[in-house]
């Protein structure tokens, strides 16, 4: 008996103390806390016992709670009202004195997730290299993105190529996920980076309320020398201008000191008017070099040009590249520039530096070519060149083999001789690339065609062809800024091109011409963004690279 | 009363006289105008003639009721076309904005019709009248603590008889606005696209398109003006200049009988007088050489430290009351007046202070209830506000970023900021720094720790708030410049 009463009583404590234990795990009020469900809240208006909210516990068990005055809530850890809470939620609760101090419940779905594009990022791209930019932040730091070919990249609300981007230029970057570096879309400022113009004036007076300066003898840079273009004249100021006198910021308000003295300023078209940029105030006695680089000193921040002349350079240079403001370390050795320095004693302080340097590819991103040839064969989707020529290096350069190069139904195809754009299948129909041993061609003296193809690698963005083979000896190539573009009775359209420089085979250098040159373009394949464009399309202002035939362009492509 | 500020901020906001007010382009044709000055293209006789007005032959005028607003355009206009002949554009139409107010979401949309129109082109012989102006216009306001945000869409048809039975010119317009408002600044942009249908006249057989972008701008900027006499009793001062500009650029694709086409670009630009006020002198003697001494003058040029107190002390720690009054008073938000009582002083309310340890009678205390009402800050707890404890990094930076409005443009729970330290920064203010990192309020220090929870010293919280208002004067309106509107 005793030991059946024994095992009663083992049997019972067990029991007991089991449903002692389970009843300490579910009783929210001796553990301090309440996990569960949220079956409601009662705001507990003019009620005595105050709001109260009813949980069950994951366990099944249901308690009404009471919520204390000084309760604070949280939803995905942000503080929140109670109103905010809703049947269904699992919550977490902690108990005092048999009242919730805190209630915190869980509702998101996607942690960490942000609208696409929502993640944004503002710089001046420093570096292009390959499918990476560097931008630099507004803070002075840098930091590297990355280009996939899904990135949409957007100018004037247009998507333009990645090739198209260039060092100093403005962006915006938009990220589909919180902790990518992968560019989902980027979006550049249109041509408001561009510098409009240089400017060499006698400082009158400032207006700092209207933010405006009052120029006297003012000059603007043309075709390589200073030409006059008012007496006076009033320009506004970006309100965040730099200004610089011998490499040392200036403050704005000391600017008014400098009256009277010579400043250099590069101008901007800002809201439909001129804005000065950035500014210099002369420090010495000026004096002009059109030149190579040959080495740069990053240590002395100075710079060797090809007549051995040394300048240095600092932060208030305005260095001026593909018609944008740079940054100091875009200078290169190799690049053609024109200088305007202050001497100050024996040093040469470099306060303007224009590099000349322009190329088909700005940048790595780009792969445009264009290529000279006889076209051999076309098929569907293809076409042969043979007695082909690249320009490379701005410089027509013979291949030893023909090419096979491939176009689609957006490649441009233009027809020079009747001036008619064509559709692939004219181009295939066409007696562009006739056999001439056959009988046809003798009887009908039909001969193949020669062409100008601009190309993306090997894909035809667009392409010209003409009967005959135009002497490529005789070509140049000469870069520069449309100052004005009509259509001639004479010679039809034609434009006039500023500050332009030709390339120099024998010198290897590009060399600025101190006139503007005229240039037809009846004959001439206009490419833009890789698309093919009409004469009237082209605006003033726009930097062209033009491989002409003298008067006559051939290929004239906007950078 | 918030509703009555709803109310009042909608109707500055649509306001558009010829003087100073809140930025809104003119009408919805591209127009620019300054004080005295008015000129928009027109395009109706196929060609883009720059017609302009002067003086009284320009009345823009607005009018707002409880719930209404009124804005009636007058203008006569003047321009030649490219054959020297003469035009001339006469022009009355009125404009009602009804709004209806979503207090509770604290935000506020609108409609807007056209009430009467009248307007009459003449070209040379020929007469375009306005027989017909189908309009409608709706705009979402999202009330923000420092700064309104605002987006609208509007479509609108516009049919002219030619010479009364010539034919007719339809217009379709379709357009959309974006812009904010604040006391620091304030622009609107319009995108807005015309497409003129000649079909059926004499003039051409085809479409015409015109896309038009117009902006107007107001910003409110403080200039340091040098003192410069020796025996004087102060070296330099601030000048608030407010500057207005107004920008329209015109794209137009025009047809030409011969089935080709005439495209161009049309710039237009006015700009208001600058409007001048000058500040109280500081005459701080402890910051001179100080890193944030310009940040510091600025601020107390804004009188937003009371009293002339000697010294600011910029290396000690910001106080929670200081802070609030100075994000408060600096980006001026608008101060709730208490209920005016039309009984005895005897029957009059009495305030409930909102936490113990501010009285209402405390100099500050409008300041923090307004911080509190308009959910920029909070007590440490229901009842307290401890107003001399030390300021954080976090605490300032989350009353920052809830002050401009953008504490719900963070993501989703569960992220990490890019700050080495972000497990310190808690929980109340990760979505504020990730937003201010975000949108280039604030960076790390040079190892990229952003401490939040470290005091914040006078002279960076003096920083962080000049360049909150700067984010209200320029950020915005640069953001708004550049940004696409659809």
């Amino acid at each position: 008996m005793k030991k059946a009463i024994g095992i009663i009583m083992v049997v019972a404590l067990l029991l007991g103390s089991g449903a002692f234990l389970h009843a300490v795990e579910t009783n929210p009020f001796t553990q301090g806390f309440i996990e569960g469900y949220l079956l409601a809240v009662n705001p507990g208006d003019g009620q005595e016992q105050g709001p109260t909210a009813e949980i069950e516990t994951y366990q099944g068990s249901r308690f009404i709670l009471t919520l204390h005055p000084n309760a604070t809530y949280m939803i995905d850890q942000r503080p929140v009202g109670m109103k905010d809470f809703h049947a269904g939620m699992e919550v977490y609760g902690v108990i005092q004195g048999r009242q919730l101090m805190s209630l915190e419940a869980y509702s998101t779905a996607n942690l960490g997730y942000i609208t696409p594009g929502s993640k944004m990022r503002k710089g001046t791209i420093a570096i292009i290299d390959s499918e990476q930019v560097t931008i630099t932040m507004g803070d002075g730091s840098q930091a590297n993105y990355y280009l996939s070919p899904a990135a949409l990249i957007m100018r004037k609300g247009q998507i333009v190529p990645a090739s198209s981007l260039y060092t100093g230029d403005k962006v915006r970057l938009y990220f589909d996920d919180i902790y990518t570096d992968m560019i989902g879309r980027m979006e550049v400022e249109g041509e408001s980076i561009l510098v409009k113009d240089l400017y060499r004036a006698r400082l009158g007076s400032i207006d700092r309320y209207s933010n405006a300066m009052q120029l006297q003898n003012v000059q603007a840079f043309r075709n390589g020398s200073w030409a006059d273009i008012s007496p006076n004249i009033k320009v506004p100021f970006n309100d965040q201008l730099k200004v610089y006198f011998a490499g040392q910021a200036v403050k704005p308000q000391n600017v008014k000191n400098y009256r009277n003295q010579t400043i250099y300023m590069v101008i901007k078209n800002l809201m439909g008017k001129e804005s000065i940029d950035r500014l210099v105030i002369k420090s010495g006695t000026e004096s002009a070099f059109t030149d190579k680089i040959t080495t740069v000193n990053w240590y002395t921040d100075s710079f060797e040009l090809a007549s051995n002349r040394n300048l240095s350079f600092n932060a208030g240079s305005i260095i001026i590249k593909n018609g944008r403001l740079q940054d100091q370390f875009i200078l290169s050795p190799n690049d053609d520039a024109f200088i305007i320095a202050d001497n100050r004693g024996s040093n040469r302080i470099a306060n303007i530096i224009y590099i000349n340097n322009v190329d088909i590819n700005h940048s790595t991103l780009g792969q445009n070519y264009v290529y000279s040839g006889r076209v051999e064969q076309i098929v569907d989707d293809r076409l042969w060149l043979e007695d082909m020529f690249l320009l490379n290096q701005h410089e027509w350069e013979a291949l030893d083999s023909g090419k096979e190069l491939y176009y689609d139904e957006d490649t441009n195809i233009l027809d020079l001789d009747s001036g008619r754009l064509l559709t692939t299948t004219e181009l295939l129909a066409g007696d562009y690339a006739v056999d001439e041993d056959s009988e046809r061609s003798k009887e009908n003296k039909l001969k193949k065609w020669y062409a100008y193809v601009y190309t993306d690698g090997d894909r035809i963005c667009a392409i010209t062809l003409q009967k005959t083979m135009d002497s490529l000896l005789k070509q140049r190539v000469t870069a520069g800024r449309a100052v004005s573009i009509a259509d001639d009775s004479l010679v039809g359209w034609a434009l006039n091109l500023g500050d332009a420089s030709d390339w120099s085979a024998h010198k290897q250098s590009w060399m600025p011409k101190s006139s503007p040159v005229r240039v037809g373009l009846l004959k001439a394949m206009i490419l833009k963004d890789g698309h093919m464009i009409q004469p009237e399309d082209l605006k003033t202002g726009d930097r062209l690279y033009v491989v002409r035939d003298d008067f006559q362009a051939r290929v004239v492509i906007v950078k | 009363m918030k509703r009555i500020f709803c109310l009042f901020m909608i109707g500055l906001f649509l306001v558009t006289n010829v003087s100073y007010s809140l930025a809104v382009p003119p009408d919805f044709s591209g127009g620019v105008n300054n004080e005295y000055d008015y000129e928009e293209v027109l395009f109706i006789s196929g060609e883009p003639v720059v017609v302009t007005g002067s003086g009284k032959n320009v009345s823009i005028k607005t009018t707002s009721k409880t719930d209404k607003i009124t804005t009636v355009y007058k203008v006569t206009l003047e321009g030649v076309d490219s054959n020297g002949k003469p035009v001339e554009l006469s022009r009355n139409i009125t404009y009602e904005t009804i709004l209806y107010p979503h207090e509770d979401k604290g935000q506020t949309t609108s409609q807007t019709t056209v009430k009467k129109f009248k307007e009459q082109i003449e070209v040379d012989n020929d007469r375009y009248k306005l027989e017909d102006y189908q309009f409608s216009k709706s705009d979402i306001i999202d009330n923000r603590p420092a700064s309104d945000y605002h987006a609208g869409t509007l479509k609108a048809r516009k049919t002219y008889s030619i010479n009364k039975d010539e034919g007719t010119v339809v217009v379709d317009i379709t357009g959309n606005t974006i812009g904010y408002h604040n006391f620091w600044g304030s622009t609107e942009k319009q995108q807005i696209e015309q497409i003129i249908d000649w079909a059926g006249t004499d003039i051409t057989n085809n479409q015409g398109v015109v896309d038009i972008s117009s902006v107007d701008s107001q910003t409110r900027s403080l200039i340091y003006t040098p003192h410069t006499p020796s025996l004087t009793s102060f070296e330099h001062a601030h000048t608030r200049t407010t500057n207005r500009d107004m920008y329209s650029q015109y794209q137009y694709n025009l047809p030409l009988a011969s089935g080709s086409a005439i495209r161009g670009n049309i710039d237009l630009t006015q700009e208001f007088l600058p409007r001048i006020e000058r500040m109280v002198v500081p005459k701080f003697r402890d910051i001179g050489g100080h890193w944030a001494e310009e940040d510091i003058q600025k601020l107390y040029a804004l009188d937003i430290f009371g009293g002339v107190p000697a010294f600011f002390v910029p290396d000690a720690s910001m106080t929670r009351i200081d802070f609030i009054r100075a994000v408060v008073k600096g980006a001026q938000i608008r101060i709730s007046e208490p209920p005016k009582s039309s009984r005895t002083s005897r029957s009059k309310n009495t305030e409930t202070a909102i936490f113990s340890d501010i009285p209402v009678t405390h100099p500050d205390y409008s300041y923090v209830k307004e911080g509190v009402n308009r959910g920029i800050t909070s007590g440490v707890s229901a009842d307290l506000f401890m107003p001399q404890s030390s300021l954080t990094r976090a605490q300032a930076i989350t009353i920052v970023i809830k002050a401009l409005g953008w504490e719900t443009r963070a993501p989703s729970p569960g992220f990490n900021t890019p700050f080495v330290d972000d497990a310190d920064i808690p929980y109340w203010a990760k979505d504020s720094i990730y937003v201010a990192w975000n949108t280039g309020l604030v960076s790390g220090d040079s190892s990229n720790h952003i401490k939040p929870n470290q005091p914040i010293s006078r002279a960076e919280a003096s920083a962080l708030v000049i360049k909150f208002l700067y984010y209200l004067e320029k950020e915005l309106q640069q953001d708004h410049f550049i940004s696409n509107v659809s």
